[in-house]
C-alpha cells in the first residue's frame, strides 16, 4: 500500500484510456482512441507522430482546453492524482495557472505584440502568485526567470515588446513566463520546429537544464525523431490517434518493434548517408471512418485477419519497452 | 451537376436566403413579362382620366389611382423593366471596369501605375456619392441613360477597392509567381489566375450592390433626375406624391413598400450567395 | 566527364531599404553545377540561399556577377528571359499550399506552362498534364481533382510535375519537403532521385535539414549571411567539415541513433544570435560567433581556398602555411 502511493506521488500525469472525438458540422471525427502515459517527476516524456496523429489533441486535453466541439469518449487525464475533466472550475484553473502550462511552436503568436514584456509576465504572474503581491515582488521573480533561462541582459528584455526579439529570444520568454509561475508540468509543443538549427538547439538544451535544475517534468511533442532522442528518455510513439510503440527512448529508437516505428525510422535520412526508404504506402486514415482494429493495419506489410478486426492489445515485450501489435507480439 | 446540387444546399440552408431568391425571381419575371400581366397596362406611360384620379385602394385600384387617374399598381410593375435595366447596366460596366483598375493596381503594387490608379479610386470614393451621382445627373439632360451614367461613374471605385485587395494578398503567392516566371502574360494571369480567386466576393458583390443601384436610382428620380413622366419610376412617383401626405398616403407608400422589397431581396439573396460560395473551400 | 552547365560567379544581390540601409543578402557567391548532379545548399535564416534561388529563376536581376548557363549570363536578365530559357530553369516552392491555384483543377494548373512554351491542341495538353502525373507517380484521374482534396506531398509532387512540363535541365528545389512528414517526404524524395536518374537532371536542392541533404546532394556548399563557407562533396563535408560553422551546424542537429551521434564533430556549442544582414559584421562574417577568432578576422575578409580536391574553404584558419585545423576528434567535450 506504502508502495503504491509513492509511485503515484511520483507520477506527475497520467493519461488512462483517452478516447476523443470531434463533431465536424454533423459527422463525427474519431481521433484519439484509447491513448494511455504516464510522466514521472523529472521526467521528460516525448509524444511523436506525424501530422494529424493527435498530439496536439492530447496536450489540449491534458489541459482540459478541447474545443467545444470535442466529446470525450472514455478516459481520463490524471493530474496530481486529480482528474482534469472533473474538476470545479476553480481547480482547473489553479492547475492551468500553478500547475502545467504549454509552449507553443511559434512564439511569435504566443506573446501579444502590443504589450511589452514586462506587462505580460506581470500580468501572467498576478494570477499565478498570491494576491496582494506587491509589483516589485513580481518583477523581481520576472527577472530571476528571465535570468534562469539564460537571456542576458533582462531588464532590457522586459522593457521591450516582442517584434525586438528575435525568435529563440521569444521562445526564451515564453519558457520563462511558464516556470516563473511554479509550474511543474511543462507541455512543449514542437517548441523548436520554426526556429533556426542551431537556436533550436540552444532552447531544447535549455529545457533539459531547466529539468535538471527545478526538477521539471516535460511532455515533449515532435515529429523529428532527432528532437526526440535529445529531450526526452521516454517516448511514445503515435500513429492515427493512438500509441503503438512506447518506452525508454534509446531502447525504442535502437530496437524499434511495431512496423510503424521500423517503417518511419527507415524513412528519417541519416547522417550516415546511407539513404531514405521509399514511404510508406498508403495514406493516413480518414477519422469520420477509422479502420477497425489497428489503425495501422491498412498500410502494414505484416497484417493478417485479427489485425484488421481487433484492436491489438498493449503488451510489455521487454521490460519497460511496450508495444500494440500481434506480429511484434508474436503472435503472428 | 454534383456541385450545383451541393451548392443549392448549402444556399438553401438559410430559410430567409431562399425567401430572397423567390423575391428577386419575382422581380426579374414581373420586369419581363409585368406589361402583360398587369390590370392597366395602358396606365404604364401617358394616359389620363381625371374621374378616377386619386381613388384609394379597392378591388378595382389595387394600390389605388395616382392624381392622373392611373392605375399605381400597374405603374409599379411597370417601373420594374427600367429599375432592373439600370441595375443590370450599371453594374455590367461598373463590375469590370472597376475590376481591372484594382487588379492592375494590385498586381504592381508598389509601383507608379498602383499610386495613381489607387488615387485616382481614392478621389471618387470621398466624394459623397449622391453628390456626384446629382452633380453628373444634373448638368446632362435628365433622362435614364444619364442617371445610369451618373450612377456607374460613382460605382467602379468599390469594386477596384475590392479586387485591389484580392490581388495584392494574392500577388506572393507561389502559383502566381511561377506563372510569372515561366513566361505567363498579364491577361491570362489577370482571368485564368486572380480571377477565379475574386469571383465569389465579385457576385456577391453585385448581388447586393443590385439593390443599393436601384435605391440609388429612385433617390436620381425622386430629385427629378430619372426616368422623366409620364415614364414610370419609383423615385418619382414617391416624390410626386410626398405632398399629399397623410391623406392620399397610397400615392407614396406602396412605391416605397416595393423599393424595400426589392432591395431586401436583393440583400437576402446576395447573403444565400456568399454563404454558398464562402464556404465552398472547407 | 559531366558537362558544367552552370557556373556562377561573385554573385552579389543587395536590397536597398528606405532608410538607407542594404540588406546584403548574397554578397560574392561562386558556385559551379554540372549536368545529372545535386547541389546542395545548407543554411540557416539570413543565409541568402533562398536568394541566390530567385536571382536565378529570374525573378531578381543580380546586383553584380555572372551566372553563365549554358552559354547565356542571366544574371541582368531578371524577368526578361526568352521563353528558352525559363522553359530550362525551373523551380519548386516550399509552401505547398500556395503552390497551386486552389481555385483552379491540377490539370489546368500543369497545361499553364504548357500553353505558354508549346503550340500543343488542347487535348494534347491534357494528355501531356495525364502523363506528366503519372511520371511522377501520381493517378491521372487526379488532373480533375482540386488541390484542397490532396496531401501536401502530392501537391509537393505535381509541383514537380508542372516544373518538368518544360523538360528543363536544372530544376531548383527550395526546401521541397520542410513542410511534409517525413513518410510523405521519403515518397518525395525517392520520387524526386528517381526522376534525375531518368531524365538527366541538374538539381539545386535548399535546405536547412542537413540530414536531408547527406542523402541527396553530391556536394554541399554552407552559406552564412550571404557568404560560402565551406564547399565539398557530400562524405568529404559530412565527415570533414573544416570551417567553424559548419562544425557548429553539424554538432547542433538532432539526430536519431547512436551511429550519428558518432558521426557529428565534437560539440560546438552554438551561442549567440545570427545577426540580420543588414548589419554584417566587418571582416568575417562568422567572427562573432567562432571559437577560433584571431585579429584578422575581425578585419579581413577571408578568401575561398581549395584544401583537397574539390574541397574549398573560406576561413583564415586556412589562410596560410600554418594550418590550425580544428581536427573532429579533438577531446569529446560533455554534451
Amino acid at each position: 500500500m506504502g508502495n503504491m502511493d509513492n509511485a503515484q506521488k511520483d507520477t506527475i500525469l497520467e493519461v488512462k484510456d483517452l478516447s476523443v472525438s470531434f463533431n465536424v458540422y454533423g459527422r463525427i471525427s474519431h481521433v484519439l482512441d484509447g491513448i494511455s502515459f504516464k510522466v514521472k517527476k523529472g521526467e521528460r516524456v516525448g509524444l511523436v507522430g506525424e501530422s494529424g496523429c493527435g498530439k496536439t489533441t492530447t496536450l489540449k486535453a491534458v489541459l482540459n482546453v478541447l474545443p467545444k466541439n470535442a466529446i470525450i469518449n472514455r478516459g481520463e487525464v490524471l493530474f496530481e492524482g486529480q482528474n482534469v475533466f472533473a474538476m470545479k472550475d476553480s481547480e482547473l484553473a489553479a492547475m492551468r495557472r500553478t500547475g502545467a502550462g504549454m509552449i507553443f511552436q511559434d512564439p511569435s503568436s504566443a506573446l501579444n505584440p502590443v504589450f511589452s514584456i514586462e506587462k505580460q509576465f506581470i500580468t501572467a504572474l498576478k494570477y499565478a502568485k498570491p494576491k496582494n503581491t506587491p509589483a516589485r515582488e513580481l518583477h523581481d521573480i520576472a527577472v530571476e526567470a528571465l535570468n534562469s533561462v539564460m537571456l542576458p541582459d533582462p531588464d532590457r528584455i522586459m522593457k521591450s515588446y516582442p517584434f525586438q526579439l528575435s525568435g529563440g529570444m521569444k521562445q526564451r520568454v515564453c519558457i520563462a513566463m511558464t516556470i516563473a509561475a511554479g509550474r511543474q508540468l511543462l507541455l512543449a509543443d514542437e517548441p523548436g520546429t520554426s526556429l533556426d538549427v542551431t537556436i533550436q538547439d540552444q532552447i531544447l538544451r535549455l529545457i533539459n537544464k531547466l529539468v535538471l535544475d527545478n526538477h521539471l517534468s516535460v511532455i515533449m511533442v515532435a515529429h523529428s525523431l532527432g528532437v526526440i532522442r535529445e529531450s526526452t528518455s521516454y517516448v511514445n510513439i503515435m500513429y492515427a490517434g493512438t500509441v503503438v510503440e512506447s518506452g525508454k527512448t534509446d531502447d525504442v529508437f535502437q530496437n524499434p518493434k511495431h512496423p510503424y516505428t521500423v517503417a518511419l525510422m527507415s524513412c528519417v535520412p541519416k547522417l550516415t548517408g546511407e539513404g531514405i526508404a521509399e514511404g510508406i504506402p498508403g495514406r493516413v486514415p480518414d477519422y469520420m471512418v477509422p479502420p477497425k482494429g489497428c489503425r495501422f493495419s491498412p498500410r502494414c506489410p505484416y497484417a493478417q485477419e485479427i489485425c484488421h478486426t481487433q484492436k491489438p492489445p498493449h503488451v510489455e515485450i521487454s521490460p519497460g519497452h511496450w508495444v500494440s501489435c500481434y506480429y511484434a507480439n508474436e503472435v503472428i | 451537376m454534383e456541385a450545383l446540387k451541393r451548392n443549392w444546399l448549402k444556399f438553401s440552408e438559410s430559410k430567409i436566403s431562399v425567401i430572397g431568391l423567390v423575391i428577386v425571381s419575382a422581380f426579374f419575371f414581373l420586369a419581363i413579362f409585368g406589361k402583360y400581366l398587369v390590370p392597366y397596362p395602358e396606365h404604364i406611360g401617358s394616359y389620363v382620366d381625371f374621374a378616377s384620379a386619386g381613388l384609394p385602394p379597392s378591388s378595382k385600384y389595387l394600390c389605388g389611382t395616382d392624381l392622373m387617374g392611373r392605375d399605381i399598381f400597374s405603374r409599379i410593375i411597370g417601373s420594374f423593366r427600367n429599375t432592373l435595366l439600370m441595375g443590370v447596366i450599371v453594374l455590367c460596366i461598373s463590375a469590370p471596369v472597376g475590376f481591372m483598375v484594382g487588379v492592375i493596381a494590385g498586381y504592381n503594387k508598389g509601383k507608379l501605375i498602383d499610386t495613381i490608379l489607387m488615387r485616382v479610386t481614392d478621389i471618387f470614393l470621398a466624394i459623397p456619392p449622391l453628390v456626384l451621382a446629382l452633380a453628373i445627373a444634373s448638368v446632362l439632360e435628365p433622362n435614364l441613360t444619364n442617371s445610369m451614367l451618373a450612377i456607374t461613374v460613382m460605382w467602379w471605385p468599390w469594386y477596384a477597392r475590392l479586387s485591389y485587395g484580392v490581388t495584392s494578398s494574392l500577388r506572393s503567392e507561389n502559383y502566381i509567381i511561377y506563372a510569372e516566371l515561366t513566361g505567363a502574360k498579364l491577361p491570362h494571369i489577370i482571368f485564368k489566375e486572380i480571377l477565379p480567386n475574386c469571383l465569389s466576393a465579385v457576385l456577391t458583390k453585385m448581388t447586393l450592390d443590385m439593390g443599393y443601384v436601384i435605391i440609388m436610382g429612385a433617390t436620381l428620380s425622386y430629385a427629378g433626375l430619372g426616368e422623366q413622366a409620364p415614364k414610370p419610376a419609383l423615385g418619382s412617383m414617391i416624390s410626386s406624391g410626398v405632398k399629399y401626405m397623410p391623406n392620399q398616403w397610397w400615392l407614396t407608400i406602396f412605391p416605397a413598400i416595393a423599393i424595400i422589397l426589392i432591395v431586401l431581396g436583393f440583400n437576402l439573396l446576395g447573403d444565400g450567395i456568399s454563404n454558398m460560395l464562402g464556404t465552398e473551400e472547407s | 566527364m559531366a558537362e558544367k552547365i552552370l557556373d556562377i560567379k561573385n554573385l552579389k544581390k543587395y536590397f536597398p531599404l528606405k532608410n538607407g540601409q542594404v540588406v546584403k543578402a548574397v554578397d560574392g557567391v561562386d558556385l559551379e553545377l554540372y549536368e545529372g548532379e545535386t547541389l546542395g545548399l545548407v543554411g540557416e535564416s539570413g543565409s541568402g540561399k533562398s536568394t541566390i534561388a530567385y536571382v536565378l529563376v529570374g525573378m531578381y536581376e543580380a546586383t553584380d556577377g555572372d551566372i553563365i548557363y549554358k552559354g547565356d549570363n542571366l544574371a541582368k536578365t531578371g524577368l526578361n528571359r526568352t521563353l528558352k530559357q525559363r522553359g530550362e530553369i525551373q523551380i519548386v516552392f516550399q509552401d505547398p499550399g500556395s503552390s497551386l491555384n486552389s481555385k483552379r483543377t491540377v490539370g489546368k494548373s500543369l497545361m499553364v506552362p504548357l500553353k505558354i512554351h508549346t503550340k500543343m491542341s488542347k487535348a494534347d495538353m491534357e494528355k501531356r498534364a495525364r502523363d506528366l502525373l503519372e511520371e511522377v507517380g501520381l493517378p491521372a484521374e487526379f488532373a480533375d481533382k482540386y488541390p484542397r482534396t490532396l496531401g501536401g506531398g502530392e501537391r509537393q509532387l505535381i509541383s514537380v510535375a508542372r516544373a518538368l512540363a518544360t523538360n528543363p535541365s536544372l530544376v531548383i528545389l527550395d526546401e521541397p519537403t520542410s513542410a511534409l512528414d517525413v513518410s510523405v517526404q521519403a515518397k518525395v524524395i525517392s520520387k524526386l532521385i528517381d526522376l534525375q536518374k531518368e531524365l538527366k537532371l541538374a538539381y539545386l536542392f535548399i535546405t536547412h535539414d542537413l540530414s536531408l541533404m547527406r542523402n541527396v546532394a553530391d556536394r554541399v556548399a554552407i552559406l552564412y549571411l550571404g557568404r560560402l563557407c565551406e564547399q565539398a562533396p557530400a562524405a568529404d563535408f559530412f565527415q570533414k567539415p573544416l570551417h567553424p560553422y559548419t562544425q557548429m551546424l553539424l554538432s547542433s542537429i538532432p539526430v536519431a541513433t547512436a551511429e550519428e551521434e558518432k558521426m557529428k564533430p565534437v560539440k560546438v556549442l552554438s551561442t549567440g544570435e545570427i545577426p540580420s544582414p543588414v548589419n554584417v559584421p566587418p571582416g568575417c562574417a562568422f567572427h562573432l560567433r567562432c571559437r577560433y577568432k584571431k585579429p584578422i578576422c575581425m578585419k579581413e575578409r577571408p578568401v575561398m581556398k581549395e584544401v583537397s580536391p574539390g574541397h574549398f574553404v573560406c576561413c583564415h584558419l586556412f589562410n596560410g602555411d600554418k594550418e590550425e585545423t580544428p581536427a573532429k576528434g579533438e577531446q569529446k567535450l560533455e554534451k
